[in-house]
Protein backbone atom coordinates (compact mmCIF):
# COMPACT_ATOMS: atom_id res chain seq x y z
CA UNK A 1 0.00 0.00 0.00
CA UNK A 2 2.95 2.34 1.20
CA UNK A 3 5.05 1.23 -2.18
CA UNK A 4 1.52 2.41 -4.64
CA UNK A 5 1.64 6.17 -2.96
CA UNK A 6 5.34 6.49 -3.09
CA UNK A 7 5.05 5.27 -6.41
CA UNK A 8 1.86 7.81 -7.35
CA UNK A 9 4.39 10.57 -5.75
CA UNK A 10 7.16 9.50 -7.84
CA UNK A 11 4.70 10.14 -11.04
CA UNK A 12 3.64 12.93 -10.18
CA UNK A 13 6.91 14.53 -9.25
CA UNK A 14 8.28 12.98 -12.68
CA UNK A 15 4.77 14.93 -14.56
CA UNK A 16 5.77 17.88 -12.73
CA UNK A 17 9.21 18.09 -14.44
CA UNK A 18 8.10 17.47 -17.69
CA UNK A 19 5.60 19.58 -17.75
CA UNK A 20 6.53 22.89 -20.20
CA UNK A 21 6.77 25.93 -17.97
CA UNK A 22 4.37 27.81 -20.05
CA UNK A 23 1.70 25.49 -19.04
CA UNK A 24 1.98 26.34 -15.06
CA UNK A 25 2.29 30.51 -15.89
CA UNK A 26 -0.20 32.32 -16.17
CA UNK A 27 -1.35 33.50 -19.54
CA UNK A 28 -0.96 36.48 -21.40
CA UNK A 29 -4.73 37.25 -21.37
CA UNK A 30 -5.22 36.53 -17.43
CA UNK A 31 -1.87 37.93 -16.48
CA UNK A 32 -2.84 41.54 -17.96
CA UNK A 33 -6.51 41.22 -17.39
CA UNK A 34 -5.74 40.70 -13.72
CA UNK A 35 -3.31 43.85 -13.80
CA UNK A 36 -5.77 46.04 -15.75
CA UNK A 37 -8.66 44.95 -13.30
CA UNK A 38 -6.55 45.52 -9.93
CA UNK A 39 -5.92 48.91 -10.84
CA UNK A 40 -9.69 49.15 -11.82
CA UNK A 41 -10.89 48.37 -8.29
CA UNK A 42 -7.89 49.93 -6.84
CA UNK A 43 -8.96 53.72 -7.95
CA UNK A 44 -12.62 53.12 -7.44
CA UNK A 45 -11.94 52.93 -3.74
CA UNK A 46 -12.45 55.77 -1.26
CA UNK A 47 -8.98 55.96 -0.26
CA UNK A 48 -7.49 56.52 -3.56
CA UNK A 49 -10.35 59.06 -4.31
CA UNK A 50 -9.51 60.64 -1.67
CA UNK A 51 -5.34 61.06 -3.18
CA UNK A 52 -4.18 64.53 -4.45
CA UNK A 53 -3.50 64.02 -8.17
CA UNK A 54 0.23 63.59 -8.22
CA UNK A 55 -0.05 60.82 -4.94
CA UNK A 56 -2.71 59.34 -7.97
CA UNK A 57 -0.43 59.24 -10.78
CA UNK A 58 2.46 57.64 -8.60
CA UNK A 59 -0.07 54.91 -7.28
CA UNK A 60 -1.04 54.28 -11.09
CA UNK A 61 2.43 54.19 -12.60
CA UNK A 62 3.42 52.06 -9.92
CA UNK A 63 1.04 49.34 -11.34
CA UNK A 64 2.04 50.79 -15.16
CA UNK A 65 5.44 49.82 -14.62
CA UNK A 66 4.24 46.27 -13.42
CA UNK A 67 2.45 45.87 -16.38
CA UNK A 68 4.96 47.31 -19.02
CA UNK A 69 8.15 46.24 -20.14
CA UNK A 70 10.28 49.22 -21.10
CA UNK A 71 12.86 47.59 -22.50
CA UNK A 72 11.50 45.74 -24.71
CA UNK A 73 9.11 48.76 -26.23
CA UNK A 74 11.60 51.24 -26.24
CA UNK A 75 14.14 48.62 -28.24
CA UNK A 76 11.38 48.23 -30.44
CA UNK A 77 10.40 51.34 -30.94
CA UNK A 78 13.44 53.06 -31.99
CA UNK A 79 13.96 49.38 -34.17
CA UNK A 80 17.58 49.37 -36.30
CA UNK A 81 18.18 53.21 -35.00
CA UNK A 82 18.60 51.54 -31.59
CA UNK A 83 21.91 50.83 -32.35
CA UNK A 84 22.85 54.22 -33.19
CA UNK A 85 22.47 55.22 -29.95
CA UNK A 86 25.84 54.47 -27.39
CA UNK A 87 25.16 52.06 -24.34
CA UNK A 88 24.86 55.66 -22.52
CA UNK A 89 22.56 56.62 -24.92
CA UNK A 90 20.24 53.65 -24.79
CA UNK A 91 19.86 53.80 -20.81
CA UNK A 92 18.84 57.44 -21.01
CA UNK A 93 16.47 57.27 -23.80
CA UNK A 94 14.80 53.73 -21.74
CA UNK A 95 14.03 55.81 -19.11
CA UNK A 96 13.07 58.93 -20.77
CA UNK A 97 10.31 57.24 -22.92
CA UNK A 98 9.43 55.11 -20.25
CA UNK A 99 8.54 58.69 -18.03
CA UNK A 100 7.03 60.02 -21.17
CA UNK A 101 4.18 57.41 -21.39
CA UNK A 102 3.83 56.48 -18.11
CA UNK A 103 2.50 60.27 -18.05
CA UNK A 104 0.38 60.06 -20.93
CA UNK A 105 -0.84 56.53 -19.70
CA UNK A 106 -1.63 57.56 -15.79
CA UNK A 107 -2.96 60.82 -17.80
CA UNK A 108 -5.38 59.49 -19.78
CA UNK A 109 -6.39 56.21 -17.42
CA UNK A 110 -7.62 59.15 -14.74
CA UNK A 111 -9.57 60.87 -17.35
CA UNK A 112 -11.39 57.41 -18.56
CA UNK A 113 -12.56 56.08 -14.85
CA UNK A 114 -16.13 55.55 -15.62
CA UNK A 115 -15.75 54.14 -18.92
CA UNK A 116 -15.97 50.48 -18.59
CA UNK A 117 -13.24 47.62 -19.93
CA UNK A 118 -14.05 44.53 -21.31
CA UNK A 119 -11.43 41.38 -22.06
CA UNK A 120 -12.17 39.69 -25.12
CA UNK A 121 -9.66 36.77 -26.78
CA UNK A 122 -6.13 36.69 -26.89
CA UNK A 123 -4.21 35.58 -30.37
CA UNK A 124 -0.60 34.65 -30.66
CA UNK A 125 1.11 36.55 -33.28
CA UNK A 126 4.30 34.46 -33.39
CA UNK A 127 6.16 32.09 -30.32
CA UNK A 128 6.34 34.38 -27.24
CA UNK A 129 3.98 37.22 -29.28
CA UNK A 130 0.75 37.12 -27.82
CA UNK A 131 -2.05 40.02 -28.38
CA UNK A 132 -4.83 40.29 -26.45
CA UNK A 133 -8.16 42.21 -26.98
CA UNK A 134 -9.24 44.58 -25.27
CA UNK A 135 -12.76 47.26 -25.48
CA UNK A 136 -13.48 50.33 -23.65
CA UNK A 137 -16.84 50.93 -23.65
CA UNK A 138 -17.80 54.62 -23.37
CA UNK A 139 -20.69 56.65 -22.42
CA UNK A 140 -22.59 56.54 -25.20
CA UNK A 141 -22.00 52.64 -26.37
CA UNK A 142 -19.27 52.79 -28.60
CA UNK A 143 -16.61 50.04 -28.61
CA UNK A 144 -13.05 51.51 -28.76
CA UNK A 145 -10.74 48.90 -29.26
CA UNK A 146 -7.55 48.71 -27.21
CA UNK A 147 -5.24 45.90 -27.90
CA UNK A 148 -2.01 44.91 -25.74
CA UNK A 149 0.62 42.72 -27.26
CA UNK A 150 2.40 41.33 -24.53
CA UNK A 151 5.98 38.85 -24.66
CA UNK A 152 7.36 37.04 -22.31
CA UNK A 153 10.48 37.68 -22.58
CA UNK A 154 11.43 38.90 -19.02
CA UNK A 155 9.87 35.72 -17.95
CA UNK A 156 5.90 37.45 -17.17
CA UNK A 157 3.77 38.38 -19.96
CA UNK A 158 4.13 42.28 -20.07
CA UNK A 159 3.28 44.83 -22.93
CA UNK A 160 5.40 46.30 -25.35
CA UNK A 161 2.72 47.94 -27.29
CA UNK A 162 -0.46 49.23 -27.28
CA UNK A 163 -3.10 49.29 -30.05
CA UNK A 164 -6.07 51.83 -30.18
CA UNK A 165 -8.24 51.83 -33.29
CA UNK A 166 -5.86 49.55 -35.56
CA UNK A 167 -2.93 52.45 -34.56
CA UNK A 168 0.30 50.70 -32.65
CA UNK A 169 1.71 53.13 -30.84
CA UNK A 170 4.94 51.55 -31.21
CA UNK A 171 4.60 51.68 -34.86
CA UNK A 172 3.31 55.44 -34.50
CA UNK A 173 6.59 56.55 -32.53
CA UNK A 174 8.86 54.36 -34.62
CA UNK A 175 7.97 56.14 -37.64
CA UNK A 176 8.44 59.77 -35.77
CA UNK A 177 11.86 58.51 -34.00
CA UNK A 178 12.94 57.63 -37.93
CA UNK A 179 11.82 60.80 -39.24
CA UNK A 180 13.69 62.99 -36.63
CA UNK A 181 16.57 60.51 -36.82
CA UNK A 182 17.16 61.35 -40.26
CA UNK A 183 17.85 64.77 -39.84
CA UNK A 184 19.17 64.90 -36.39
CA UNK A 185 21.24 63.34 -34.29
CA UNK A 186 20.44 61.01 -31.32
CA UNK A 187 21.77 63.73 -28.94
CA UNK A 188 19.18 65.71 -30.08
CA UNK A 189 16.12 63.38 -30.00
CA UNK A 190 17.25 62.97 -26.32
CA UNK A 191 17.07 66.77 -25.80
CA UNK A 192 13.92 67.11 -27.28
CA UNK A 193 12.52 64.03 -24.98
CA UNK A 194 13.95 65.47 -21.84
CA UNK A 195 12.14 68.69 -22.45
CA UNK A 196 8.87 66.98 -23.19
CA UNK A 197 9.40 65.29 -19.61
CA UNK A 198 10.00 68.14 -17.74
CA UNK A 199 7.54 69.74 -15.64
CA UNK B 1 -28.77 63.60 -64.42
CA UNK B 2 -25.69 65.67 -64.87
CA UNK B 3 -25.11 65.46 -61.57
CA UNK B 4 -24.87 61.61 -61.42
CA UNK B 5 -22.67 62.32 -64.67
CA UNK B 6 -20.19 63.86 -63.18
CA UNK B 7 -19.96 61.45 -60.14
CA UNK B 8 -19.24 58.41 -62.62
CA UNK B 9 -16.99 60.64 -64.17
CA UNK B 10 -15.09 61.69 -61.08
CA UNK B 11 -15.63 57.62 -59.87
CA UNK B 12 -14.02 56.66 -62.93
CA UNK B 13 -11.23 59.16 -62.77
CA UNK B 14 -10.00 57.50 -58.85
CA UNK B 15 -9.99 54.43 -60.24
CA UNK B 16 -8.32 54.71 -63.31
CA UNK B 17 -5.79 57.02 -61.26
CA UNK B 18 -5.39 54.08 -59.55
CA UNK B 19 -5.12 51.23 -61.64
CA UNK B 20 -2.53 52.73 -63.62
CA UNK B 21 -0.38 53.65 -60.86
CA UNK B 22 1.10 50.45 -59.29
CA UNK B 23 2.31 52.43 -56.02
CA UNK B 24 -1.25 53.14 -55.46
CA UNK B 25 -2.05 49.24 -54.71
CA UNK B 26 1.09 48.67 -52.97
CA UNK B 27 1.49 51.30 -50.17
CA UNK B 28 0.53 47.98 -48.12
CA UNK B 29 3.07 45.88 -48.87
CA UNK B 30 6.32 45.06 -46.99
CA UNK B 31 9.66 46.90 -48.20
CA UNK B 32 11.31 45.36 -51.35
CA UNK B 33 15.28 45.55 -50.41
CA UNK B 34 15.82 45.33 -54.64
CA UNK B 35 14.16 48.69 -54.45
CA UNK B 36 17.71 50.01 -52.65
CA UNK B 37 15.67 52.23 -50.57
CA UNK B 38 12.11 51.82 -48.86
CA UNK B 39 8.91 54.36 -49.12
CA UNK B 40 9.56 55.47 -45.51
CA UNK B 41 12.64 57.36 -47.62
CA UNK B 42 10.93 58.19 -50.16
CA UNK B 43 11.64 62.18 -50.08
CA UNK B 44 15.31 62.14 -49.26
CA UNK B 45 15.81 59.56 -51.72
CA UNK B 46 14.51 61.72 -54.52
CA UNK B 47 16.22 64.92 -53.35
CA UNK B 48 19.09 63.89 -55.77
CA UNK B 49 21.66 61.89 -56.61
CA UNK B 50 23.82 61.33 -53.20
CA UNK B 51 21.34 60.59 -51.67
CA UNK B 52 20.89 57.15 -53.46
CA UNK B 53 24.38 56.75 -52.10
CA UNK B 54 23.56 57.42 -48.63
CA UNK B 55 20.32 54.50 -49.17
CA UNK B 56 22.35 51.82 -50.18
CA UNK B 57 24.72 52.91 -47.33
CA UNK B 58 21.36 52.40 -45.37
CA UNK B 59 20.29 49.03 -46.54
CA UNK B 60 24.01 48.03 -46.17
CA UNK B 61 23.79 48.65 -42.79
CA UNK B 62 20.02 46.88 -42.45
CA UNK B 63 21.75 43.77 -43.28
CA UNK B 64 24.20 43.83 -40.85
CA UNK B 65 21.39 44.96 -37.95
CA UNK B 66 19.07 41.74 -39.42
CA UNK B 67 22.17 39.94 -38.84
CA UNK B 68 23.07 40.88 -35.73
CA UNK B 69 19.63 41.13 -34.35
CA UNK B 70 18.04 38.19 -36.31
CA UNK B 71 17.27 35.80 -33.41
CA UNK B 72 16.37 37.98 -30.40
CA UNK B 73 14.49 40.44 -32.11
CA UNK B 74 13.11 38.23 -35.34
CA UNK B 75 9.47 39.81 -35.08
CA UNK B 76 7.39 41.21 -38.21
CA UNK B 77 6.49 44.44 -36.20
CA UNK B 78 10.03 44.81 -35.26
CA UNK B 79 11.39 47.34 -37.77
CA UNK B 80 8.35 48.42 -40.19
CA UNK B 81 6.57 51.89 -39.94
CA UNK B 82 3.78 53.07 -42.10
CA UNK B 83 4.12 52.86 -45.62
CA UNK B 84 2.82 55.98 -47.47
CA UNK B 85 3.66 58.43 -49.90
CA UNK B 86 3.66 61.51 -49.25
CA UNK B 87 5.07 64.05 -52.43
CA UNK B 88 3.18 66.80 -50.95
CA UNK B 89 5.14 66.84 -47.61
CA UNK B 90 6.51 70.30 -47.35
CA UNK B 91 3.03 71.58 -48.19
CA UNK B 92 1.14 68.95 -46.02
CA UNK B 93 3.24 69.99 -42.91
CA UNK B 94 2.43 73.56 -43.83
CA UNK B 95 -1.20 72.90 -43.59
CA UNK B 96 -0.75 70.84 -40.56
CA UNK B 97 0.52 74.12 -38.95
CA UNK B 98 -2.20 75.77 -39.94
CA UNK B 99 -4.82 73.63 -38.52
CA UNK B 100 -2.96 73.51 -35.55
CA UNK B 101 -3.01 77.09 -34.91
CA UNK B 102 -6.52 77.51 -36.29
CA UNK B 103 -7.52 74.50 -33.44
CA UNK B 104 -5.36 76.15 -30.91
CA UNK B 105 -6.62 79.87 -31.59
CA UNK B 106 -10.13 79.56 -32.61
CA UNK B 107 -11.62 76.04 -31.94
CA UNK B 108 -10.01 75.18 -28.67
CA UNK B 109 -10.96 77.92 -26.78
CA UNK B 110 -14.61 78.21 -28.13
CA UNK B 111 -15.10 74.27 -27.51
CA UNK B 112 -13.60 74.74 -24.13
CA UNK B 113 -16.50 77.68 -23.31
CA UNK B 114 -19.00 74.88 -25.31
CA UNK B 115 -18.49 71.77 -22.77
CA UNK B 116 -18.89 74.22 -19.96
CA UNK B 117 -22.30 75.72 -21.24
CA UNK B 118 -23.76 72.91 -22.70
CA UNK B 119 -24.90 69.98 -20.41
CA UNK B 120 -22.80 66.65 -22.11
CA UNK B 121 -26.39 65.04 -22.71
CA UNK B 122 -27.12 67.45 -25.40
CA UNK B 123 -23.82 67.17 -26.68
CA UNK B 124 -24.27 63.91 -27.36
CA UNK B 125 -27.76 63.63 -28.33
CA UNK B 126 -26.29 66.44 -30.97
CA UNK B 127 -23.42 64.30 -32.08
CA UNK B 128 -26.06 60.86 -32.33
CA UNK B 129 -28.38 62.94 -33.98
CA UNK B 130 -26.13 64.17 -37.13
CA UNK B 131 -24.47 60.32 -36.87
CA UNK B 132 -27.83 58.83 -37.85
CA UNK B 133 -29.05 61.37 -40.10
CA UNK B 134 -25.81 60.31 -42.70
CA UNK B 135 -27.22 56.90 -42.78
CA UNK B 136 -26.99 57.25 -46.46
CA UNK B 137 -24.06 57.49 -46.76
CA UNK B 138 -23.13 54.04 -44.73
CA UNK B 139 -26.15 52.45 -46.41
CA UNK B 140 -24.70 53.26 -50.06
CA UNK B 141 -21.70 52.30 -49.25
CA UNK B 142 -22.36 49.09 -47.96
CA UNK B 143 -24.69 47.99 -51.10
CA UNK B 144 -21.41 49.17 -53.12
CA UNK B 145 -19.18 46.83 -51.21
CA UNK B 146 -21.65 44.25 -51.64
CA UNK B 147 -22.02 44.21 -47.81
CA UNK B 148 -25.42 42.60 -47.24
CA UNK B 149 -25.71 42.22 -44.03
CA UNK B 150 -23.81 44.90 -42.90
CA UNK B 151 -26.44 47.04 -45.17
CA UNK B 152 -29.17 45.38 -43.41
CA UNK B 153 -27.82 45.80 -39.99
CA UNK B 154 -26.95 49.55 -41.11
CA UNK B 155 -30.55 49.57 -41.89
CA UNK B 156 -32.11 47.91 -39.01
CA UNK B 157 -29.75 50.88 -36.59
CA UNK B 158 -31.74 53.45 -38.40
CA UNK B 159 -34.95 52.10 -38.16
CA UNK B 160 -34.50 51.54 -34.51
CA UNK B 161 -33.17 54.84 -34.25
CA UNK B 162 -34.97 56.96 -35.76
CA UNK B 163 -38.18 55.57 -34.26
CA UNK B 164 -37.36 54.69 -31.11
CA UNK B 165 -34.46 57.23 -30.39
CA UNK B 166 -36.53 60.14 -31.26
CA UNK B 167 -34.73 60.89 -34.85
CA UNK B 168 -31.51 59.73 -33.90
CA UNK B 169 -30.93 61.79 -30.66
CA UNK B 170 -31.02 58.37 -28.41
CA UNK B 171 -28.82 54.88 -29.56
CA UNK B 172 -31.43 51.79 -28.79
CA UNK B 173 -29.58 50.09 -31.53
CA UNK B 174 -26.47 50.11 -29.38
CA UNK B 175 -27.86 47.27 -26.80
CA UNK B 176 -27.61 45.01 -29.48
CA UNK B 177 -24.41 43.16 -29.59
CA UNK B 178 -26.00 42.47 -33.18
CA UNK B 179 -26.07 45.46 -34.58
CA UNK B 180 -22.30 47.03 -34.93
CA UNK B 181 -21.91 50.31 -36.12
CA UNK B 182 -20.32 50.04 -39.38
CA UNK B 183 -18.59 53.41 -40.77
CA UNK B 184 -18.40 52.91 -44.43
CA UNK B 185 -17.42 55.81 -46.68
CA UNK B 186 -16.85 55.74 -50.51
CA UNK B 187 -12.80 55.84 -49.71
CA UNK B 188 -13.07 52.48 -48.25
CA UNK B 189 -15.50 51.45 -51.40
CA UNK B 190 -12.79 52.22 -53.75
CA UNK B 191 -9.87 50.26 -51.18
CA UNK B 192 -12.42 47.80 -51.46
CA UNK B 193 -12.57 47.73 -55.31
CA UNK B 194 -8.78 47.64 -55.60
CA UNK B 195 -7.27 51.36 -55.10
CA UNK B 196 -4.76 52.19 -52.69
CA UNK B 197 -4.27 55.42 -51.00
CA UNK B 198 -2.18 57.23 -53.64
CA UNK B 199 -0.96 59.61 -51.45
CA UNK B 200 -0.97 61.60 -47.98
CA UNK B 201 -3.17 65.09 -48.34
CA UNK B 202 -3.17 67.12 -45.55
CA UNK B 203 -6.15 69.68 -46.41
CA UNK B 204 -6.31 72.68 -44.89
CA UNK B 205 -9.35 72.55 -42.28
CA UNK B 206 -10.97 69.05 -43.44
CA UNK B 207 -7.67 67.52 -42.19
CA UNK B 208 -5.87 64.28 -43.31
CA UNK B 209 -7.31 62.44 -46.25
CA UNK B 210 -5.52 60.64 -49.08
CA UNK B 211 -6.05 60.58 -52.77
CA UNK B 212 -8.37 58.09 -52.28
CA UNK B 213 -10.44 59.34 -49.75
CA UNK B 214 -10.68 62.07 -50.79
CA UNK B 215 -14.00 60.49 -52.60
CA UNK B 216 -15.10 61.10 -49.31
CA UNK B 217 -16.63 64.98 -50.55
CA UNK B 218 -18.47 62.77 -53.22
CA UNK B 219 -19.81 60.91 -50.33
CA UNK B 220 -20.60 64.13 -48.56
CA UNK B 221 -22.20 66.25 -51.49
CA UNK B 222 -24.49 63.62 -53.16
CA UNK B 223 -25.67 61.23 -49.77
CA UNK B 224 -25.11 63.79 -46.74
CA UNK B 225 -28.68 64.89 -46.19
CA UNK B 226 -27.21 67.85 -44.67
CA UNK B 227 -25.93 69.00 -48.03
CA UNK B 228 -29.51 68.22 -49.54
CA UNK B 229 -30.47 71.56 -47.77
CA UNK B 230 -29.27 73.24 -51.33
CA UNK B 231 -32.81 72.39 -53.17
CA UNK B 232 -34.92 74.33 -50.12
CA UNK B 233 -38.02 76.48 -51.45
CA UNK B 234 -37.45 79.06 -49.29
CA UNK B 235 -34.14 80.22 -50.82
CA UNK B 236 -33.22 78.22 -53.02
CA UNK B 237 -29.49 77.27 -52.99
CA UNK B 238 -28.70 78.27 -49.74
CA UNK B 239 -24.83 76.53 -49.14
CA UNK B 240 -24.66 78.85 -45.92
CA UNK B 241 -26.94 77.41 -44.03
CA UNK B 242 -25.49 73.77 -45.15
CA UNK B 243 -21.62 75.05 -44.23
CA UNK B 244 -23.15 76.42 -40.65
CA UNK B 245 -24.72 73.16 -40.27
CA UNK B 246 -22.25 70.82 -41.26
CA UNK B 247 -19.20 72.82 -39.24
CA UNK B 248 -21.74 72.96 -36.10
CA UNK B 249 -21.73 69.40 -36.21
CA UNK B 250 -18.22 68.45 -36.54
CA UNK B 251 -17.27 71.44 -33.76
CA UNK B 252 -19.73 69.38 -31.72
CA UNK B 253 -18.27 65.93 -32.28
CA UNK B 254 -14.66 67.55 -31.47
CA UNK B 255 -15.91 68.99 -28.17
CA UNK B 256 -15.78 65.58 -26.88
CA UNK B 257 -12.12 65.00 -27.77
CA UNK B 258 -10.55 68.25 -26.77
CA UNK B 259 -8.62 66.47 -23.58
CA UNK B 260 -7.48 63.70 -25.88
CA UNK B 261 -5.82 65.81 -28.13
CA UNK B 262 -4.34 68.13 -25.31
CA UNK B 263 -2.77 65.16 -24.37
CA UNK B 264 -1.86 63.18 -27.69
CA UNK B 265 -0.13 66.35 -28.44
CA UNK B 266 1.82 66.61 -25.62
CA UNK B 267 2.99 63.26 -26.41
CA UNK B 268 4.18 63.31 -29.42
CA UNK B 269 7.53 64.62 -30.95
CA UNK B 270 6.61 64.86 -34.31
CA UNK B 271 2.55 65.62 -34.68
CA UNK B 272 2.93 65.76 -38.39
CA UNK B 273 4.37 62.29 -38.93
CA UNK B 274 2.11 61.29 -35.91
CA UNK B 275 -1.27 61.97 -37.59
CA UNK B 276 -0.36 61.02 -41.07
CA UNK B 277 0.72 57.38 -40.35
CA UNK B 278 -1.77 57.10 -37.36
CA UNK B 279 -4.54 58.23 -40.27
CA UNK B 280 -3.00 55.83 -42.63
CA UNK B 281 -3.14 52.97 -40.19
CA UNK B 282 -6.69 53.22 -38.86
CA UNK B 283 -8.13 53.87 -42.28
CA UNK B 284 -6.12 50.32 -42.96
CA UNK B 285 -8.07 48.84 -39.99
CA UNK B 286 -11.12 50.35 -40.95
CA UNK B 287 -11.12 48.86 -44.26
CA UNK B 288 -10.19 45.29 -43.37
CA UNK B 289 -13.32 45.19 -41.50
Amino acid sequence: MKKTYIGLGVILLVISILLPFDVLAAGAKDTVEAQINEMLTKMKSPEFKGLDRSAKINEITTIINEIFDWQELSRRTLGREWKKFSPDQQKEFVSLFEKLLQDIYADRILAYTSEKIEFDKETELKKGLVEVESYIITKDGTKVPLFYRLTNKSGQWRVYDVVIEGVSMVKNYRGQFREILSKKKPEDLLQTLREKTQG
Amino acid sequence: MKKLLAAAVMLAFFLIVGALNPSFASDREPFDAAQGHEPGTYLLAQQGEEKAAEADEEAAEDEEYDEEYDDEYDDEYEDDVVQINDPLYPLNREFYYFNDAMYEVIIRPLAKGYNVVMPEEIRLSVKNFFYNLRFPIRFVNCLLQAKGTKAMEEFATFFLNTTVGFAGIQTPASYYESLPPSPEDLGQTLAVWGAGNGFFIMYPIFGPSSLRDSARFIDSFFLDPVSWLRYNRFGGYSWRTRVAITAYDKFNELSFDIDDIDALKQAVLDPYVAVRDAYIESRNKLISE
